[in-house]
């Protein structure tokens, strides 16, 4: 009967998916391979979804709530806008972020503009959970780290939960959210463990979290870059330098109350993302404190992101083109020496 | 280094607060140090001149050197041999282990941690909103000459949060079914707030198994909470609210760390244990101002309270019943036991033995 127990990435958001569905009848989930195979003579929730991250859940809820759609993102995230709009509350599974290619019309066009071109009589109440991340060797079409495209299309919400505890809460939210929410699960941290309450609990979007304060730099960094961020934190603290670590936990909306805070404190900022460096989160960030806080910088923003190329697939390439701890103080140690 | 707290592993040196090469005595205070909950002052353990060894900024682990009091006569060269010698003993070598443990009374598994012997045992009670780790300095001072033991209230800190009823009289049952499943058959009670008219409940309806009462930011029910405070404390559900909220415990705001924060909002935000608490909330409010009436209950009672508490101040005009003792701490706000933890730690200490 312990509040507390550890749980892995994956459960907690198995978890969250399992409290939303009792609580409220309208949460379905829908996708490829979340209930085994439809139509197939496959064998019942053989997968728990492509990810194992549904794995129980049409035991526990049915055909009826758990639905399997054959390989079409286009049709089945048509289907999800749909259900949204006449009145269900659907999760559709993305599986690799790229594949939004084939769903573009459905979500940055339909689900996305609903509201706001219908003078806000019906709402679109659907979550759609996709995968990004490179590190797995999935090559340059199954690796990449799309968020910046949802980001920068008004009318979603978007989430990039770095952590077990926070991807359990802003999961709740992002479901009892009457808007689409795009929520970005990175593949390696699925498995990463920690401390979660096993009660239902929510996350509000737009509360950045403090992973670390120091006086020298600001150093904002997104889902699986706040571990590598941390890394560099904890071996820059031996050479002398505090830093500030702030993970957004949601790009839209943005807490750039707490990254403005923290910048005036320290007049320095890094910025790591596993997005590319056009158009990306960190451009997007260094663009917001250069207009707001200018006077108060004391050293020119850094950005430790991949180069804009596609993703390499060869283990050693890809190992050159993700961010590490020694790049991020690399940048650190540059703009803290000025 | 002292360990404050379960959750202490090190401490920064803040500023030495005696010059290197006075004469202290046990009791000075001779050096601030900052861990990640509190700030403290260190006192001397022993007589003899002050030699510190860690400077202002420095990091060290609980049991690291952080001086050396030694006699006038000690020569320079033994000093430094002792020194360089200096070991911090590895964790398990520690003296007193700190482990929290889970106790199931009827209907609920409750966390405690026990520490020291002695008995007839010290027990703290946290107050509304808070857990056992708020006891942390106090608990390892008493716990020096006693047994002491702190535990989370129901829907509180790592206690389940099911609450079978939020009125006062189930949780002073609770306490009595703790002391019966712990065979403790007499304790000293220790409350803060809210755990302090708990405390004085416990007290009142078995006086014979209470040794002494220390109520803390509380003169037990007859002084109600700032009503506003604990609806801001239940209503705030963003960081930057709640740290301007738990800022109004303390007389000096920047006590409260970002880590104090975080963990109180990770709490509050499990939903069964914000609907325990706006039931507990509802239930304190409408049963404050009743022990008006009542009588103190009829054991030793002393009452500790800063005279910057802005959640339940007790006025220049406050008198306590007869035979009860009110002592003020100066610069200090509704958490005693955070902001002058060695006084509190030595109030109770003194009061206990009194009445062992």
């Amino acid at each position: 009967m312990r509040a507390m127990s550890v749980k892995s990435y994956r459960a907690a958001i198995r978890e969250a998916l399992e409290q939303e569905m009792l609580r409220d009848p309208d949460v379905i989930l829908i996708g490829e391979d979340l209930a085994g195979g439809a139509g197939g003579g496959g064998e019942d929730d053989a997968w728990g979804g492509p990810m194992a991250v549904t794995r129980g859940l049409l035991a526990k809820f049915g055909r009826q709530r758990v639905l399997d759609t054959p390989i079409s993102e286009a049709a089945f995230m048509g289907a999800a806008v749909g259900a949204a709009a006449a009145g269900l509350r659907p999760v559709a599974e993305l599986m690799f972020s790229d594949f939004i290619g084939v769903c573009c019309d459905q979500i940055l066009t339909q689900a996305a503009k609903y509201r706001y071109t219908f003078g806000g009589q019906d709402r679109i109440p659907l979550t759609v959970r996709t995968t990004i991340g490179a590190g797995q060797q999935l090559g340059s079409q199954h690796s990449q780290v799309l968020y910046p495209l949802f980001t920068s299309c008004a009318g979603l919400k978007v989430a990039v939960p770095a952590t077990p505890y926070d991807a359990k809460g802003l999961l709740a939210t992002a479901i009892r959210d009457d808007d689409p929410v795009v929520f970005c699960e990175h593949r390696l941290l699925y498995r990463m463990r920690e401390e979660v309450p096993d009660d239902s609990y929510t996350i509000p979007f737009g509360e950045a979290r403090i992973v670390e304060e120091g006086g020298d730099v600001t150093i904002v960094a997104l889902s699986r870059m706040v571990h590598v961020a941390a890394e560099a934190v904890r071996a820059l603290r031996a050479e002398g330098i505090a830093c500030t670590l702030i993970d957004p936990r949601t790009t839209v909306p943005l807490d750039t109350d707490t990254i403005f805070d923290s910048v005036e404190a320290t007049g320095r900022l890094v910025i790591v993302d596993e997005a590319g460096p056009r158009c990306g989160i960190a451009a997007d960030i260094a663009a917001i404190v250069a207009e707001e806080l200018f006077s108060a910088l004391r050293a020119p923003i850094r950005r430790v992101t991949p180069p804009h190329v596609p993703v390499p697939a060869a283990p050693n390439l890809e190992a050159l083109y993700l961010p590490d701890a020694a790049r991020v103080m690399a940048a650190v140690r540059e703009i803290v020496r000025r | 280094m002292p360990k404050w707290g379960i959750d202490m592993t090190e401490g920064r040196v803040a500023q030495w607060l005696a010059a290197a090469g006075a004469e202290v005595g046990p009791g000075l205070e001779i050096v601030e140090v900052e861990s990640e909950k509190t700030v403290g002052a260190v006192e001397a353990p022993a007589a003899g001149v002050l030699h510190p060894v860690a400077g202002p900024g420095d990091v060290l682990p609980v049991g690291g050197l952080l001086g050396v009091i030694a006699p006038a006569a000690m020569a320079a060269d033994e000093l430094e041999t002792f020194v360089r010698g200096f070991r911090v003993a590895p964790a398990g070598e520690s003296e007193t282990v700190e482990r929290d443990q889970t106790v199931e009374v009827p209907g609920h598994a409750l966390r405690l941690v026990s520490l020291g012997a002695g008995d007839p045992p010290v027990l703290l009670l946290h107050g509304f909103g808070g857990d056992l780790r708020g006891w942390g300095p106090v608990q390892a001072a008493l716990a020096r000459a006693q047994r002491v033991i702190s535990v989370d209230l129901p829907a509180h800190g790592g206690s389940t949060t099911a609450l079978a009823s939020a009125e006062p009289r189930f949780f002073e049952d609770l306490i009595l079914g703790l002391l019966d499943v712990l065979a403790v058959p007499r304790v000293h009670l220790v409350g803060h707030s809210w755990g302090g008219v708990i405390a004085w409940g416990v007290a009142a309806r078995e006086p014979a198994r209470v040794a002494s009462l220390t109520l803390l930011g509380t003169a037990g029910p007859v002084t109600p909470p700032d009503p506003d405070y604990v609806r801001q404390f239940i209503e705030a559900g963003r960081r930057t609210e709640l740290k301007a909220v738990l800022q109004r415990l303390f007389a000096d705001p920047a006590l409260v760390t970002r880590d104090m924060v975080e963990q109180a909002l990770r709490h509050k935000r499990i939903e069964t244990v914000e609907a325990a608490w706006r039931r507990i909330a509802a239930a304190a409010v409408a049963a404050s101002g009743t022990g008006a009436a009542a009588a103190a209950p009829a054991v030793p009672i002393q009452i500790i309270t800063g005279t910057e508490d802005r959640i339940c101040p007790l006025g220049a005009d406050f008198v306590p019943p007869a035979g009860v003792s009110l002592h003020r701490l100066p610069g200090v706000g509704h958490l005693p036991q955070l902001e002058a933890p060695a006084e509190v730690a030595s109030r109770v200490a003194t009061f206990a033995a009194a009445h062992s």
